[in-house]
């Protein structure tokens, strides 16, 4: 356990993308929130208070989405390099003269890609979520309505934190065969690991595309990326909530959040557990790499 | 007999124990029916050219690659135990392993956090005898200060087996002869933990550097051991002889195993001739490791 936790703080010691991609992202959200450029004050007169309140509820729900994508494309070069890397550059002669085994080694990796890469994303959108609509509460004061001071509102964070962090969960079990095959490539590409984890699938579509002209593979692709939302949400549940208040005043469709919650849909999927078995095939074939091949 | 050879390992059995090991690369035998058995207590030298085998003997040693025959260190299997293993083995390769971008006082507390046999406190004491600086990383230090540190973290593990792999490439020769002056009085000699004699294994090109720090000697050359000799022995079965032109026949009839020429002399290379015979016909002396190893390796050629 105190070896693992070692492991862990050895990733961000050398990824430290893992923490810098997210600050950024609130970063930037926070510039193109100042500019204007991302959350429109939305000062027309025409904008009724319910429609700003759809607004308001729309950027609470997809305020991590940005924040989810940016880990997305971190967590793939993370993963893709962490293995290859200690290869090429021969370090992992270094980790492997020390009793720290192969499968905590890859575990480790994993964990850090799969867990705590999305788990901090989320973490650091549900902080500068309130501190940004805090910032602008003030900023908005005395103006028409404006969607951005509308989501200032304590018991939606709450529940926007509590779906991201749902949905960090069920990212976990869904992506696990996504993040295992890249860690697998890292493990035995003899070189350019992104080509190598990102150059078969595709050509498994195109083959397939040119010989039979169906897309059964694209379609495997397409429902990896995008097919859970639709199996662990239901966000057909309106009418349960408190809903936005703006100057004292319930507006827009009152929703509870927590209520989209249903895994239900997803766990009886077999697509979840066939994923979930190929993935741990997956992590198995990576750490017979990271056993076997030790040069780059 | 030297009684450090008596010294067993685990249970009485020798550190290294390899029978018949064999390893292929496509078409080369990087290790062709290799036996071993190395005591606790020595300072082994591996010595080959290169591509000769020494690496991947090392590498199975240390579970680091898969081969054929049978192979036990300390009692384990490296391949499949490494990771138990490594409590009691240390390895150094060449600088190059340490991870450019770890901090120097982060590779400490990870190694502390990770090895239930390193000891911090010996470690930060060999550092501070050198100008490694703790917030450096590995890619701002010199090679030597490397070295240095990887040998610091290598020297507070209380390890019973120590394998370096051509650990001084690339270093100048001052910190070279540092290097081993610390490895033998740091870890060799001064080990507070008597419980068990600790064991060295190592691989140069430098073989002068070594030659007095060595029991034991070991040469490897196509995948196959073609010497393995404690170094007290090396003067009862090699002899270089020292002669001049007139008796230059004489001595090639009693068979050299390698010859060669310097200004106005022929030296001679005997294996287990007896050296009064050969004193008759010119100087004799001991052959040092780097002129036995060419002798044994050019297989009686003249060179």
């Amino acid at each position: 356990m105190k070896t693992f936790f070692w492991l862990l703080r050895r990733e961000f010691w050398e990824h430290r993308a893992i923490l810098i991609a997210p600050l950024i992202t609130a970063v930037v959200i926070l510039l193109g929130a100042l500019t204007g450029s991302i959350i429109q004050p939305a000062q027309d007169p025409a904008n009724s208070p319910e429609k700003l309140a759809d607004v308001a509820l729309f950027l609470t729900t997809w305020f991590a989405l940005p924040f989810f994508i940016v880990n997305g494309f971190v967590a793939i070069f993370y993963l893709m390099d962490s293995l290859y890397g200690e290869r090429k550059d021969r370090s992992v002669l270094f980790w492997r003269s020390l009793p720290v085994s192969d499968t905590a080694t890859v575990s480790a990796k994993l964990t850090t890609g799969l867990v705590l890469a999305p788990c901090l994303a989320a973490l650091i959108a549900a902080i500068s979520m309130p501190l940004i609509t805090f910032a602008f509460k003030g900023h908005f004061a005395g103006q028409q309505f404006s969607a951005l001071p509308m989501m200032w509102n304590p018991p939606h964070f709450f529940e926007a934190a509590v779906l991201w962090l749902y949905a960090t969960a069920v990212g976990v079990f869904w992506f696990l065969p996504v993040g295992a095959w890249f860690l697998a490539v890292s493990a035995w590409a003899p070189k350019n690991p992104f080509l190598w984890g990102l150059v078969p699938p595709g050509a498994l579509y195109a083959v397939e595309k040119m010989l039979r002209g169906s897309s059964w593979v694209g379609e495997q692709i397409s429902s990896r990326l995008e097919g859970w939302l639709s199996l662990a949400f239901n966000t057909g549940v309106v009418g349960t909530g408190p809903g936005l208040k703006v100057e004292g005043k319930h507006v827009g469709v009152p929703v509870n959040m927590l209520d989209w919650i249903d895994p239900q849909p997803l766990l009886a999927s077999p697509q979840l557990w066939i994923g979930i078995a190929v993935g741990l095939l997956l992590l198995f074939l990576a750490i017979q790499g990271r056993r076997y091949r030790t040069d780059a | 007999m030297n009684p450090a050879n008596e010294i067993g390992g685990i249970n009485g059995s020798p550190v290294i124990e390899a029978r018949e090991l064999v390893k292929t690369y496509g078409a080369t035998r990087a290790l062709d029916h290799v036996n071993l058995r190395i005591g606790a207590g020595r300072i082994v030298g591996l010595i080959g050219p290169n591509g000769a085998g020494k690496t991947t003997a090392l590498k199975s040693i240390l579970g680091l690659a898969p081969c054929e025959g049978e192979l036990r260190v300390l009692g384990l299997n490296p391949y499949s135990e490494r990771a138990r293993l490594m409590q009691e083995v240390c390895f150094i390769a060449d600088v190059a392993v340490m991870p450019r971008w770890l901090k120097v006082s982060d590779a400490i507390d990870f190694v502390a956090g990770v090895h239930p046999r390193f000891n911090r406190k010996r470690a930060e004491e060999f550092l501070a005898k050198t100008e490694v600086r703790r917030n450096a990383r590995v890619k701002q230090l010199s090679k030597g200060m490397v070295t240095q540190l990887h040998l610091a973290l290598v020297m507070a593990i209380d390890a019973r087996l120590l394998v370096l792999d051509e650990p001084t490439l690339g270093l100048d020769i001052i910190y070279r002869k540092r290097f081993y002056d610390t490895l033998l009085n740091d870890y060799f000699v001064n080990e507070e933990s008597t419980e068990q004699p600790r064991t060295i294994i190592v691989t140069t090109h430098q073989v002068e550097e070594i030659e007095h720090i060595l029991t034991d000697v070991i040469f490897i050359a196509h995948g196959r051991i073609v010497l393995d000799l404690p170094t007290e022995k090396l003067a009862d079965r090699f002899t270089q002889l020292a002669v001049s032109g007139d008796r230059l026949a004489e001595a090639r009839a009693l068979k050299p195993i390698h010859e060669h020429e310097t200004i106005g002399r022929h030296l001679l290379y005997f294996e287990d001739v007896d050296r009064k015979r050969l004193a008759a016909l010119g100087d004799v002396r001991t052959p040092g490791l780097a002129d036995l190893f060419v002798a044994k390796l050019s297989g009686g050629r003249v060179v």
